[in-house]
């Protein structure tokens, strides 16, 4: 069992003078990969907010150590990156290369650590060749890499993602997940991955659903997509979960499945 | 007679486009994000001059656009002052102003609680169906929408679907989408317009659309899983299921071949 790194205890916060989270309790695990899903205003992005210290709350929130206030905001930035959905806001430097130093050079690094590091993660993020291009020359999916990869540069132990993939186009996604994925296994690294694409969570090992400032699912991705439960709630099912639903009922296959692969070497030997 | 474009380009970017886009229905211009979406959707409606010519014959009110980001269109503190504004432009009596803006919320399926709200305040779906409720409330006959589902989860994006087919069926508006969003334009949309790196690589029909699976993905867009599903089946056991985009006739397929 991992330690926990974010623990969320008896929170509340009011927006607009109504509670959207009320004694709200939720810890994440060292080295996962979490998925927060719900729908438009079941209160995700606040709580995305409320983590990085953007929403005053009441209770208590531990990040790696560090109780969540003003006091230790700094250091909580050290080790919690967040990239929000709007990478046109995030962009703070004239180009990309400039980009990519800001946070570095805030933390002091060295000149010379901050060149390697630019260069380890450009490569890995396939940005090497628009390093010297500023945020105006770039398309959306170039944009939301290159937030991504300055949200890791610094190698934080948690990255939040709010809603900050979707105009990843389909490449794209798949090597940032697979940068994701790697490193949450190397055991540097926690994602929580806050979405309304139901798609995007078969990445995660656990799945936390929101609705209205309350958790009403909390569990593996397996536990959470063995039954239709989601799709109640006016969740649009993974397609491949939505398949082995369906074969199921036809007595085709007996278990879901989370990739392709798998349902087809079933069906068709 | 409808928007029409004849060898339409834009420096580098869009390249040499001739189409028509057809009164009363919904067309879909699919490109992956870099492709010239927003571009397009600018030269479209004036906002940038293109090389070439653009023969729109809606002009002013007549034609309305929704932005990528509500957000930034939005300048008011409450979502009534939001809607009331491009009325009173137009001059609409007090009387009628309140009626047409309660109108323009039912339509978009908004709460009247939200009239007194800021449009800030509201979530990233309320503010896309808010945006979309301004524009109705002016009643123009071409609705242009620039990514219109990037933040809409499932229900909104089923409520967003109903509207537009709505709005082409009882009011015969011309509704035009910028999407990379797949499964939504086959939902919606009649006809579709696929580019590459600005340049038309596919149209046609929703029939021809499901056809284009790999100059889709030779795009840069995610195909709908589905069709992924259908086309690596084929490809790794040569088994060949029929092309759709309903899970159900999928199913009867499959359920045939295996058994």
């Amino acid at each position: 069992m991992e330690k926990c790194i974010i623990r969320i205890k008896d929170m509340s916060f009011k927006y607009d003078k109504e509670y959207l989270f009320k004694n709200f309790n939720m810890e994440i695990e060292e080295n996962t990969f979490v998925s927060i899903i719900g729908k438009n205003g079941s209160g995700k992005s606040s709580l995305a907010r409320i983590l990085v210290g953007l929403n005053k709350y009441d209770g208590y929130i531990n990040i790696d150590g560090y109780l969540l206030s003003d006091s230790y905001l700094n250091k909580i930035r050290r080790t919690l990156s967040v990239c929000f959905d709007n990478a046109d806001e995030h962009f703070i430097g004239e180009t990309v290369m400039s980009d990519l130093a800001f946070s570095l050079e805030n933390l002091e690094y060295d000149r010379k650590d901050i060149d390697n590091l630019i260069r380890e993660i450009s490569k890995k993020f396939k940005i090497d060749n628009i390093l010297e291009k500023s945020s105006l020359e770039l398309n959306d999916s170039e944009k939301e890499k290159v937030s991504i990869a300055s949200s890791l540069i610094h190698n934080p132990k948690i990255l939040l993602l709010d809603e900050s993939i979707h105009k990843l186009n389909a490449n794209d996604k798949k090597l940032v997940f697979k940068i994701l994925k790697e490193k949450v296994r190397n055991k540097s690294l926690t994602v929580i991955l806050i979405t309304h694409n139901l798609e995007d969570t078969l990445y995660s090992d656990r799945i936390i659903v929101l609705d209205s400032g309350k958790i009403v699912y909390d569990d593996t991705k397996e536990k959470i997509y063995e039954d239709d439960k989601l799709e109640k709630l006016g969740f649009n099912l993974p397609f491949i979960v939505k398949l082995s639903h369906n074969l199921k009922l036809y007595d085709l296959i007996d278990k879901v499945y989370f990739d392709e692969k798998g349902i087809i070497d079933e069906l068709w030997g | 007679m409808g928007i029409k474009l004849s060898k339409v380009s834009y420096q580098d970017k869009i390249k040499d486009i001739s189409y028509e886009f057809e009164d009363g229905k919904i067309t879909s211009v699919i490109s992956s994000s870099g492709g010239g979406k927003t571009l397009f959707s600018y030269l479209l409606i004036g906002l940038l001059k293109a090389e070439g010519e653009i023969d729109n014959p809606y002009v002013g009110r007549e034609l309305s656009y929704v932005f990528q980001r509500p957000d930034e269109a939005f300048i008011f503190s409450s979502v009534r002052e939001e809607i009331a504004f491009g009325l009173k432009k137009y001059n609409y009596k007090l009387d009628v102003l309140d009626k047409r803006i309660e109108d323009a919320l039912s339509m978009v399926g908004l709460p009247k609680k939200v009239l007194d709200k800021s449009p800030f305040s509201l979530s990233s779906g309320e503010k896309e169906l808010l945006a979309l409720g301004v524009t109705l409330s002016l009643n123009p006959k071409v609705i242009i929408l620039d990514d219109p589902t990037v933040y809409l989860d499932n229900k909104n994006k089923m409520r967003l679907s109903k509207l537009l087919k709505k709005l082409k069926n009882n009011y015969h508006k011309t509704i035009i989408l910028f999407t990379d969003d797949l499964d939504f334009v086959f939902d919606v949309s009649d006809n579709f317009l696929l580019l590459k790196k600005g340049k038309v690589v596919s149209s046609g029909n929703k029939k021809d659309l499901l056809n284009s699976g790999s100059k889709i993905k030779n795009a840069g867009i995610e195909v709908p899983k589905i069709i992924d599903f259908i086309n690596n089946v084929k490809k790794k056991k040569n088994v060949d299921l029929e092309l759709t985009f309903d899970i159900k006739e999928l199913m009867k397929d499959i359920y045939r071949n295996v058994k």
